[in-house]
C-alpha cells in the first residue's frame, strides 16, 4: 500500500513538473502559414505537395525571431477539395476563427470569390495559379504568384519551340474553364508573331476536367494536321490519356504541355512509347541546385514516393517570406508584402528568384525563376531548353 | 470546318466503342436498381476497386490475367453479399435511408481508397496494343476487347435475367416481393445475389476498363455520372435500355464533337437526354 502511494505521488509530481516545465514547444509562438489547398479529390497531388513544401520549410526554419519573440512555423491544412465555394469557407475560417494571415492557395478558377477577402483583411497569398490577371495586379497587393504564369510561359516558349521544331501549325486542346480560354488566347497572340514565316495556329478544343476520353475532340484537331498539340496545363494522366489516343488516332507531332509539373514514369506507364515527344516546360531532366536534390530525396524518404511538382516552388516561398519576415521584423501582411515584392532570393530550389510581371501587371508580385523545359523520351525527360523566365 | 467523310466515320467508331464502354459500367448498376430498387451510389466506387484489383494483382503481384480476373470476381462478390447483408437487406424498402446508406458507403471506400492506393495516378499496361486499320478507320484493339468483354456481360445477363429460374425470380421480386414470397421465392437470396452479380459487374468492368484509362481513387465519380445518366435515359432497371442509352451517348458525344466541337457536343448530350425523358418520362425502355 505504501510503496503503491508512494509511485502514485512520484508519478503525480512527475506530470505537474512537466506540464508546468518551459519546454522547448512552450517557448516559442506558433507563426501559422495556411495550405489552402485540395487534399482530396482528383487535384489532391497538387494540395500535398504544398502542404509538404511548407511542412518541409518549417523544419528547415526550426525558430526564427520576430520583435524579440521566438516562433515556429505551424502549416494548418484546409481542404478546398479545388472548389471555390470550399475554398471560400477555408479561408473565412483560416482568417476569422484560426488567425492565419499568410498561405497559399492553388487554383485559378477558385480565384474569384475569394479576392474580395484577400483584399480586406490584406492575406498575403501565395497563389499556385497559372491563369488569371485577375489575380497579380495593383488592386491585389498582397498576392504573390509564385509559379510561372501561363502569359510567362507562353511569352518565354511558343516562338522557341515552334522555331526549334520547324513547326508550322498549331493546335490547343485545353480544360474548358478559365486556364484554358486564358491560355489559348496566350498562345494565339504568340503565334500571330510567327505569322510571317508561315506558321499559323490551326485549332482549339476544350474538354472537360476529369475527362478520360478525348477521341472526339482530337479528331477534329487532327483534321486539321497539325505540327505542335499545345496540351496546356493537362495534368499527367490527362495529357499520357491525350498522346495515348492522339497516336491511335494516327498523330504523330510533338506535344507542348505548359502549366502543369508532369511525372515521366506515370506517363511512361499510361501512355507507353506514345508518350513520346511531350515537351513539358517547367519539368527539370538535371536538378538545378544541390537543394532540388536534397528536397526530392528527403520527401522520397519521408513519404515514400515521388514529390509532387508543386513541392519546391512553396517550399522556396516559404523560405523567402520567413527570410523577409525577419528582415522587417513584422508580421504586418502589408509591410512585409512591400518588402517582399522588392527583394530577391537566391536559395530558391530552382535557382535565383526575384518578382517581376510590371509591364503586364501592374506591379511586380509574379515570380521570376529559371524556367525549364524537358522533352519525354523512352519515359525519361531529357533536357530540351532552360529560359530566365524574364518577363514583361 | 469542313466535315470529311472518314472524319465521321471515325467518330461513329469510336462513338460506338465509347458507348459500350459506359454500357459495361452501367449494368451493374441497372441490374441492381431492376431487383432492389437501390440507387447504388456506391457503383462507381467497385468500379473504382475493381480497376485497383487489377493493377496490383497485374502489376504489383504479377498475377496472371485469369487469376486476377478470379480474384476479382470472388471478392466483389463477396463484398456484394456482405453489403447486402450488413447494410441493404435491413433498409429494403427504405429508399431515402437506402441513399444515404450507398452514399455513405461511396463515401467511405473513396475516402479509404485516397489513404491506401496514394494520390499518383495508377495504370495497368496494355496487353493489346496497337490498332486495327478498317477501311481507314482506326479502331484501338484494347477498346475493341473491351467492347467485346461488354457485348458478352450483355448477352449473360440478358441470359441470366430472361432464360433462368435465379432470373425469372429476380423479375419475380422486381414486379412484387410479398406475392413473390408467397409462392415460395427465397427473396433474401435472391436479393443478396443479384446485389453480389450488381457488384461483380461493376468490377469486371473496372478490370477491362483499367488499361483503357489512367486509375485513380477518384474515378469512380465520372463514372457514377455517366451510369446514372444512360440508365435513367434507357429506362431505370432495362437491359435493352441501358444498352442503347449507352450507344446513344458515346455517338453523340463523338460525332457531335466532330461536327459541333468537343465543347457543345458535351452540352448536346444532356439537351438531346433532357428532350429524351421530355417525350418518354420512363426511359426509352422503361415501363411508366
Amino acid at each position: 500500500m505504501r510503496r503503491s502511494m508512494l509511485a502514485f505521488s512520484v508519478l503525480l509530481t512527475l506530470t505537474v513538473g512537466l506540464a508546468a516545465a518551459p519546454t522547448g514547444a512552450h517557448a516559442q509562438k506558433p507563426f501559422k502559414i495556411g495550405a489552402i489547398v485540395p487534399v482530396s479529390g482528383p487535384a489532391a497531388a497538387f494540395g500535398l505537395g504544398v502542404q509538404r513544401g511548407l511542412e518541409l520549410a518549417a523544419e528547415d526554419v526550426g525558430v526564427f525571431t520576430v520583435a524579440g519573440e521566438k516562433y515556429k512555423v505551424d502549416v494548418v491544412t484546409y481542404d478546398t477539395v479545388y472548389a471555390p465555394d470550399k475554398t471560400v469557407a477555408a479561408i473565412n475560417r483560416a482568417v476569422y476563427n484560426d488567425g492565419v494571415k499568410y498561405g497559399v492557395i492553388i487554383g485559378a478558377g477558385v480565384h474569384p470569390p475569394i479576392l474580395p477577402i484577400i483584399r480586406e483583411t490584406g492575406f498575403l497569398d501565395f497563389a499556385f495559379a497559372a491563369a488569371g490577371r485577375q489575380i497579380t495586379n495593383p488592386e491585389n497587393p498582397t498576392a504573390f504568384r509564385i509559379m510561372a504564369s501561363s502569359d510567362q510561359l507562353y511569352q518565354t516558349y511558343t516562338v522557341e519551340i515552334a522555331q526549334k521544331l520547324g513547326a508550322k501549325r498549331i493546335a490547343f486542346l485545353g480544360p474548358n474553364d478559365e486556364l484554358g480560354k486564358n491560355d489559348a488566347k496566350a498562345i494565339k497572340t504568340e503565334v500571330d508573331k510567327m505569322k510571317a514565316k508561315g506558321v499559323s495556329f490551326v485549332a482549339e478544343e476544350y474538354y472537360e476536367r476529369g475527362a478520360r476520353d478525348f477521341g472526339p475532340a482530337l479528331l477534329r484537331l487532327i483534321a486539321q494536321k497539325p505540327d505542335i498539340i499545345d496540351t496546356d496545363g493537362s495534368p499527367t494522366g490527362s495529357i499520357a490519356l491525350i498522346a495515348k489516343q492522339a497516336r491511335e488516332l494516327g498523330y504523330n507531332g510533338h506535344f507542348v504541355n505548359s502549366t502543369a509539373v508532369l511525372e515521366a514514369k506515370a506517363i511512361s506507364d499510361i501512355a507507353g512509347k506514345a508518350g513520346d515527344n511531350i515537351i513539358a516546360l517547367r519539368i527539370w531532366a538535371n536538378p538545378p541546385t544541390k537543394l532540388y536534390t536534397e528536397l526530392a530525396e528527403r520527401h522520397q524518404k519521408k513519404w515514400g514516393e515521388a514529390a509532387p511538382g508543386t513541392l519546391w516552388e512553396t517550399y522556396g516561398a516559404a523560405r523567402w517570406l520567413i527570410d523577409t519576415i525577419v528582415k522587417v521584423s513584422t508580421f504586418d501582411t502589408k509591410k512585409v508584402a512591400d518588402a517582399l515584392g522588392n527583394s530577391s532570393y537566391a536559395s530558391h530550389p530552382f535557382g535565383p528568384a526575384s518578382w517581376g510581371g510590371e509591364k503586364a501587371y501592374g506591379i511586380k508580385r509574379q515570380i521570376v525563376i529559371p524556367i525549364p523545359a524537358a522533352i519525354l523520351k523512352n519515359g525519361k525527360w531529357e533536357p530540351f531548353d532552360v529560359r530566365s523566365g524574364k518577363f514583361e | 470546318m469542313e466535315v470529311y467523310p472518314h472524319l465521321l466515320a471515325q467518330g461513329l467508331a469510336i462513338g460506338v466503342l465509347t458507348g459500350i464502354l459506359y454500357v459495361l459500367v452501367a449494368l451493374g448498376l441497372t441490374l441492381i436498381y431492376g431487383i432492389l430498387h437501390i440507387v447504388n451510389f456506391a457503383h462507381g466506387e467497385i468500379y473504382m476497386l475493381g480497376a485497383m484489383g487489377a493493377f496490383y494483382c497485374l502489376v504489383v503481384f504479377k498475377l496472371p490475367f485469369a487469376a486476377t480476373l478470379a480474384v476479382i470476381l470472388v471478392a466483389s462478390l463477396l463484398l456484394g453479399l456482405v453489403v447486402e447483408r450488413l447494410v441493404f437487406r435491413s433498409l429494403r424498402g427504405q429508399w431515402l435511408q437506402l441513399v444515404v446508406a450507398s452514399v455513405g458507403i461511396s463515401l467511405i471506400i473513396q475516402s479509404l481508397g485516397w489513404i491506401a492506393f496514394g494520390i499518383q495516378e495508377k495504370n495497368v499496361p496494355s496487353f493489346f496494343t496497337g490498332v486495327v486499320s478498317v477501311l481507314g478507320v482506326r479502331l484501338p484493339k484494347e477498346r475493341l476487347l473491351a467492347a467485346a468483354v461488354g457485348v458478352v456481360l450483355v448477352a449473360l445477363l440478358y441470359v441470366l435475367v430472361y432464360r433462368t429460374k435465379t432470373g425469372l425470380a429476380m423479375r419475380a421480386i422486381e414486379e412484387d416481393e410479398e406475392t413473390a414470397r408467397m409462392l415460395g421465392v427465397d427473396a433474401d437470396r435472391v436479393a443478396a445475389l443479384a446485389c453480389a452479380v450488381g457488384f461483380v459487374l461493376a468490377a469486371l468492368a473496372g478490370a477491362f476498363v483499367a488499361p483503357i484509362y489512367s486509375l485513380n481513387p477518384g474515378m469512380g465519380l465520372e463514372a457514377i455520372l455517366m451510369s446514372f445518366l444512360i440508365i435513367i435515359v434507357g429506362g431505370l432497371g432495362s437491359i435493352t435500355g441501358t444498352v442503347l442509352a449507352g450507344l446513344l451517348v458515346g455517338v453523340l458525344q463523338s460525332v457531335g464533337a466532330v461536327l459541333l466541337g468537343a465543347e457543345i457536343a458535351y452540352g448536346l448530350v444532356f439537351v438531346v437526354m433532357i428532350v429524351v425523358l421530355i417525350v418518354r418520362p420512363a426511359g426509352l425502355l422503361g415501363r411508366a
